[in-house]
């Protein structure tokens, strides 16, 4: 049970943006893909989604080719949260995160329950009824982020996975914000769904991941616990930069230091 | 599973298998606006059909039809098909508006920005300017214009389409600039026409062009109906795409929406309304951009209530134009072009002023 890339490769125009990536996001853990600007990061996350599709190798989802899924199959087993949309229209809140739900064949009730399952969850409930775009960049993004949610959410509590998956989702966010998002995203992948974070952060990262891939120029360069990939010689050869890595004694986890 | 049967949308179940109504009920508003513009449409139905040049009194025509023979005559075989016309073209312009806007993200769109409802009536101003030069039969003569304009909103239709494939991809922007070029072409097209025309077909021209329900008769009415008919139901079918679309093409893509599959039939269906509507009306505007906006206004942007929304609104706002260009000046008739325009521009500018002050 893993939505998995294998040995992919991925060519947008002429130029390889990914060059044989092999990665898995499993069930029950935050899996973080870190790497410079342009070393595909965002691109290996939307061939996970099937947005591009491979030139070489395959995307399995559950060991099954997405190539052979229908969108909505692939809906119903993983979400990707990017960038904010902005909204034309004047939709409420509500009507926004329903727009996540995809379980078609499900009752009603159920789409109710998981509506209020969710935005309790991200902390919501308070504003359902209000209208999307009269709210702060930060509240708009946790009404996306229990959209996304409820695009997943076991609502029939069957025993199929799913995969969540973020894009660099704390870009416009301030700090507290981006560490509720990650927080949720931990919490919802420790209750069993997969969760892949492409992160700029590499502090968020150390604190949230439990395995993290580290791209350099389309190619898996590290893999590992975030102990194994967040060497000082590692890190420093992938940014060009010198870079300290030290343990917080108190708050026991790896602090990032660029020189 | 069984106590499920209760809940609102599983008696809807017909509608959820046609695909046109999503899993989700109407909030009590959404339902209550939408009985209400039913009411609203059967009342000026029914206002309509009694009121114009002569009084018709409809329920003694209906409970009593012999002594009542004439005024029959004219209701089944004048008015009705008018009223009818009306309703038809109201509601469909109106839903093609509604579509357009949400595939657009743009609250401004209208469906004469395809440039479809341009190559309607570049073929029909051809046939009324050049078609007495062509050996046509006589029985030909009455579908001479509609036939006409049918096939310049297909061949638009069909220039559209090579054009956005030729490019891979339904690109937006294309398709807005390939609609203002072909909308700027029509013009000339237009222009041409009018210079080259004598003053009988001027005439003709001009007042074909603000539109008018004149050429509804029965035969002109069933034709449109078939072309009508398929076309909304294609568009019927996408309004929870239209709803993911919100969340831009990519998003939508993830929640499982063919983005390039839904594009096209809401081009095409369009294109096949604004063309058959054009063709037996002329141009009427203003509906389809301004009624999705009061619609919107009254309940909200969800595209389940707008769409169905829009068309019953779109159908009973022409019949009242309609009804107005009959009556404000009996015996004769005002274009009802004129008429949408006199009521829809300042709800336009209203609408432009309102939107600024949003952003």
């Amino acid at each position: 049970m893993t939505l998995s890339a294998n040995n992919v490769s991925v060519k947008l125009g002429d130029a390889e943006i990914l060059k044989g990536v092999s990665c898995q996001v499993e069930p029950c853990r935050t899996t973080a893909v870190i790497g410079a600007n342009g070393s595909g990061k965002s691109t290996l996350l939307r061939t996970l989604t099937g947005e591009y599709s491979p030139n070489e190798g395959t995307v399995l989802l559950d060991g099954i080719n997405i190539a052979s899924l229908s969108p909505l199959d692939q809906a119903q087993h993983r979400a990707l949260m990017s960038q904010n949309p902005s909204i034309a229209f004047d939709f409420l809140v509500s009507e926004i995160i329903e727009m996540g739900w995809v379980q078609d064949s499900l009752p009603h009730k159920f789409l109710k329950e998981s509506l209020a399952e969710v935005s309790r969850l991200c902390g919501i409930e308070s504003f359902l009824q209000r209208a999307f775009n009269g709210l702060s960049g930060g509240e708009q993004q946790r009404v996306h982020f229990a959209r996304v949610l409820l695009q997943i959410w076991n609502a029939s509590h069957d025993d199929t996975s799913r995969y969540l998956l973020l894009d660099e989702p704390t870009s416009n966010l301030d700090m507290a914000y981006e560490l509720e998002i990650l927080k949720l995203t931990k919490l919802v992948s420790s209750q069993g769904m997969g969760a892949l974070v492409v992160l700029h952060d590499l502090n968020l990262a150390a604190r949230f991941a439990d395995f993290v891939y580290l791209l350099v120029d389309g190619r898996v360069f590290c893999e590992g616990t975030v102990v194994e990939v967040f060497t000082e010689e590692v890190l420093s050869e992938t940014y060009q930069v010198p870079i300290r890595v030290e343990r917080h004694g108190e708050l026991n986890r790896l602090l990032v230091i660029a020189n | 599973m069984v106590e499920e049967a209760q809940n609102p949308t599983d008696r809807m179940s017909w509608l959820k298998r046609l695909g046109i109504v999503s899993k989700y009920s109407f909030s009590t508003s959404q339902a209550a606006i939408l009985v209400g513009l039913v009411v609203f449409l059967l009342v000026t139905f029914v206002l309509a059909s009694m009121t114009g040049a002569l009084w018709l009194p409809l329920f003694d025509i209906v409970w009593n039809p012999s002594s009542f023979d004439i005024e029959r005559t004219i209701f089944f075989q004048l008015r009705m098909p008018k009223v009818l016309m009306a309703g038809v073209v109201g509601a469909t312009l109106a839903l093609a508006g509604a579509c357009l806007q949400g595939m657009f993200r743009n609250p401004l769109a209208d469906p004469g920005l395809l440039g479809v409802a341009s190559g309607a009536a570049l073929g029909a101003t051809s046939f009324i300017v050049l078609g007495g030069y062509l050996p046509f039969p006589n029985w030909f003569e009455p579908y001479g214009l509609p036939v006409a304009a049918a096939i310049g909103a297909t061949l638009v239709t069909l220039f559209l389409y090579a054009f956005t494939r030729r490019q891979g991809r339904l690109n937006l922007v294309t398709l807005i600039l390939v609609g203002i070029a072909i909308n700027a072409m029509g013009g000339v097209g237009l222009g041409l026409l009018q210079y080259a025309s004598d003053d009988n077909q001027l005439r003709s021209l001009t007042f074909w062009m603000m539109g008018s329900f004149g050429r509804s008769t029965w035969d002109a009415i069933i034709p449109a109906f078939f072309i009508m008919a398929p076309a909304s139901y294609f568009l019927l079918r996408s309004v929870r795409s239209l709803d993911l679309l919100q969340l831009g093409d990519g998003e939508a893509r993830n929640l499982g929406i063919d983005v390039h599959r839904v594009r096209k039939s809401i081009v095409f269906g369009v294109a096949a309304i604004v063309g058959a509507g054009v063709a037996i009306v002329g141009m009427i505007g203003f509906v389809g951009l301004v009624v999705p906006h009061i619609v919107r206004l009254l309940g909200g942007p969800i595209h389940r209530y707008v769409i169905p929304a829009s068309a019953l609104l779109g159908a009973s706002t022409l019949i009242l134009a309609d009804l107005i260009s009959r009556t404000i000046v009996v015996p004769a008739e005002l274009p009802v072009g004129l008429v949408t325009a006199f009521i829809g521009s300042p709800c336009l500018l209203w609408l432009l002023l309102k939107t600024r002050i949003h952003s």
